[in-house]
């Protein structure tokens, strides 16, 4: 039964209790019929029938009693003639056996025996009381007189007998159509009320049966769902059927499979994700701190050579020559140039791997810095004819950053203009602007051309008239560029070939993305 | 002359740091006593008082730590008073916050810039803490 789909089911469940219902409608109406036939036969035949009879003996009697009643008028010598009312009651009792007749030929020709029955014995009543009316006239003697009155009494008993019979038949009659409609009556109650209980059993069967086959097989897919919810990616429906709930079932059992499927498969991403990330953070550590030691490995052995050289070429160690002096001092140059390039390198290949670290205060003086700026500016300008201008904001605002890094960056800029201006000016400007401390170098050199711009910024990259000043890393720039975005800030540039260049840095006054470190206290750089 | 007749006891293991350091700090007049880090050092210490400085390395051989030495000076209610400049190849980042958490009185990165030192040991030596990063981080 539970190949058969979940609507043909329903079609089913719902047609059976109609189909009944349809049937007992018919029965009931089959029954009503015959009770109302029944019913139609009392009415237009018993019924009238009886009426006729009973007319009829009563027209007779009429007859009887007018005719005795005229021969005791005659009898007693009365003069009065009761003729013409036995004659009425004849004609009467015609027109009534006419009715009778009628209605036996039309509605009841088997009683057309007990109809001639009537009529011999009506008209054998007749003609023995005109006989014995006749008897009247003709003066007859008393003996013929009793005689003919005696045929007259029996031929009266004879037709009462004979209307009595018709009688009871019709009663007969009357009495078995009666107790049809009864049965008939009884038959229809009796099927109304199996009618109610079959059907309502079946309807009830069928309530039944649906629910263990479709909403019972539900609740189960039901609990399945709420397991698959709860997270027991194995739950499977155990329906099987081939109706509508076995193909749902079997759907959801493909879903549920496929879920299984991806989420064991995002699992597996989210761990191998997990793995790679793990691996790269540790192989992150391991630069850091290879780039950590290398750091110091690197500057050790160049610090040792660049003090000990500068304690000679002071004269610490003993009096020397302005000849030494000056050959010393290139020594120290070089090493001082050779430890910046580990020291950009080094930089270069931590922002890169990510290993940068800021070491952040929150009260860096910007003043004190620029200051180091200018003065620095000053020496690296030297004799050249050109001027160097501030503008700088004497109350510029304490900012939260690497002072450090802040002085590593103007620096870089500042050395930029100072190297390539040979003639003019290099302005140093200072303000602050929507939360931001911003610094603007200016410079009369020989400018940026727009396609060169772009390469400011990258590592290893010079114009060409960098590389005959010579004298940089080619790193300079990237690294004040990361270093200041590592701030929260910004560093770009302005310039039109042959009309010298402008480069801005905006640092915020309180970058939120930057921690405190500590607080230094007496730094100076 | 910045240093007359101070008297400052280095710590120090590294053969260049210790000439370097010795050499600046003598320039300026200064009294010096170098030791390696064993187990007779607080006792050479105590014998070259009265002591104006210490200064103090942070990473020594056999994975002994200057934070340990530390804590041995200060125990030593003789020692206690003398001011404590840490001078360690340390990651500043790093050694700046736990030496400012111990107690030392400055931090000062190797290798020591030739420029600056000497006028940050007068730093100290007058009251004044110095925490120094290093012109590169």
């Amino acid at each position: 039964m539970s190949n058969l789909s979940v609507r043909s089911k329903l079609a089913v469940g719902f047609a059976i209790p109609v189909i009944g219902i349809i049937f007992f409608a018919i029965v009931n109406v089959t029954t009503t019929t015959h009770t109302l036939s029944d019913f139609s036969e009392v009415a237009d035949r018993n019924l009238p029938m009886v009426a006729a009879l009973e007319e009829l003996k009563f027209e007779a009697s009429r007859t009887i009693s007018s005719t005795n009643e005229t021969m005791l008028d005659k009898t007693l010598g009365l003069e009065e003639q009761e003729l013409e009312d036995v004659q009425e009651s004849i004609e009467a009792y015609h027109s009534a056996l006419n009715t009778y007749r009628t209605l036996v030929n039309e509605k009841s020709p088997e009683d057309r025996e007990l109809l001639s029955g009537v009529e011999t014995a009506g008209q054998e009543l007749l003609d023995s009381s005109t006989v014995f009316l006749a008897t009247l006239e003709d003066n007859a003697s008393l003996e013929e007189v009793a005689e003919r009155r005696a045929e007259f009494e029996e031929a009266e008993k004879r037709f009462i007998a004979a209307i009595d019979v018709a009688i009871e038949k019709e009663y007969e009659d009357l009495q078995k159509n009666k107790d049809n409609v009864q049965g008939h009556v009884n038959l229809t109650r009796f099927l109304a009320i199996l009618k109610s209980l079959i059907v309502g059993s079946l309807a009830l069967g069928a309530g039944y049966y649906l629910y263990h086959s479709v909403v019972d097989r539900l609740r189960k897919l039901q609990a399945t769902a709420n397991k698959l919810r709860s997270g027991e990616l194995s739950a499977r429906s155990e329906i099987k059927s081939t109706d509508e709930l076995g193909q749902f079932a079997a759907t959801f059992n493909a879903m549920a499979e496929r879920l299984g499927q991806m989420i064991v498969s995002l699992e597996n991403q989210v761990a191998e994700t997990a793995k790679a990330r793990d691996e790269a953070e540790r192989s992150n550590q391991v630069k850091s701190a290879f780039l950590a030691s290398m750091s110091h490995e690197l500057r050790t052995p160049l610090n040792a050579v660049i003090n000990f050289t500068k304690f000679v070429a002071k004269g610490d160690l003993g009096p020397i020559n302005e000849q030494q002096e000056e050959t010393l001092n290139e020594v120290i140059d070089s090493a001082r140039h050779l430890l910046n390039l580990i020291n950009d390198v080094l930089d270069m290949s931590k922002i890169e791997s990510g290993s940068l670290r800021l070491f952040v205060d929150d009260n860096v003086d910007m003043n004190a810095i620029l200051d180091s700026v200018v003065s620095t500016g000053k020496s690296l300008l030297g004799d050249k004819p050109v001027e160097l201008q501030t503008e700088l904001d004497p109350k510029l605002p304490r900012v939260r950053g690497d002072r450090q890094r802040i002085l590593q960056i103007l620096l870089n800029i500042m050395s930029n203009a100072c190297k390539f201006t040979d003639e003019g000016f290099v302005k140093l400007q200072a303000y602050p602007l929507n939360g931001d401390v911003v610094v603007a170098i200016e410079d009369s050199g020989p400018g940026i051309a727009p396609e060169d711009q772009a390469a400011v910024f990258e590592p290893f990259k010079q114009t060409r008239s960098g590389l005959r000043k010579g004298g940089g890393t080619g790193l300079g720039m990237p690294i004040s560029k990361s270093l200041t975005e590592a701030h929260g800030g910004r560093l770009w540039l302005s310039s039109e070939v042959g009309k010298g260049s402008t480069f801005f840095v905006a640092i915020p006054i309180k970058a939120e993305h930057l921690m405190p470190t500590l607080t230094t206290q007496g730094e100076k750089g | 002359m910045l240093l007359k007749n101070r008297r400052i006891f280095l710590v120090e293991d590294d053969i260049a740091n210790r000439a370097i350091i010795q050499m600046l700090l003598e320039k300026h007049g200064a009294r010096t006593s170098i030791e390696r880090w064993g187990t007779g050092t607080v006792a050479r210490l105590r014998a070259f008082m009265p002591v104006d400085l210490i200064l103090l390395d942070l990473m020594f051989p056999d994975g002994v730590s200057g934070f340990d030495v530390f804590d041995a000076i200060r125990q030593e209610p003789d020692l206690a008073h003398i001011p404590i400049l840490a001078v360690s190849a340390m990651d500043p980042s790093i050694a700046i916050p736990r030496t400012q958490l111990k107690g030392f009185n400055g931090f000062i990165p190797k290798p020591v810039e030739y420029d600056l030192f000497v006028e940050q040991i007068t730093r100290v030596l007058e009251g004044e803490p110095v925490w120094f990063a290093g012109l590169h981080g």
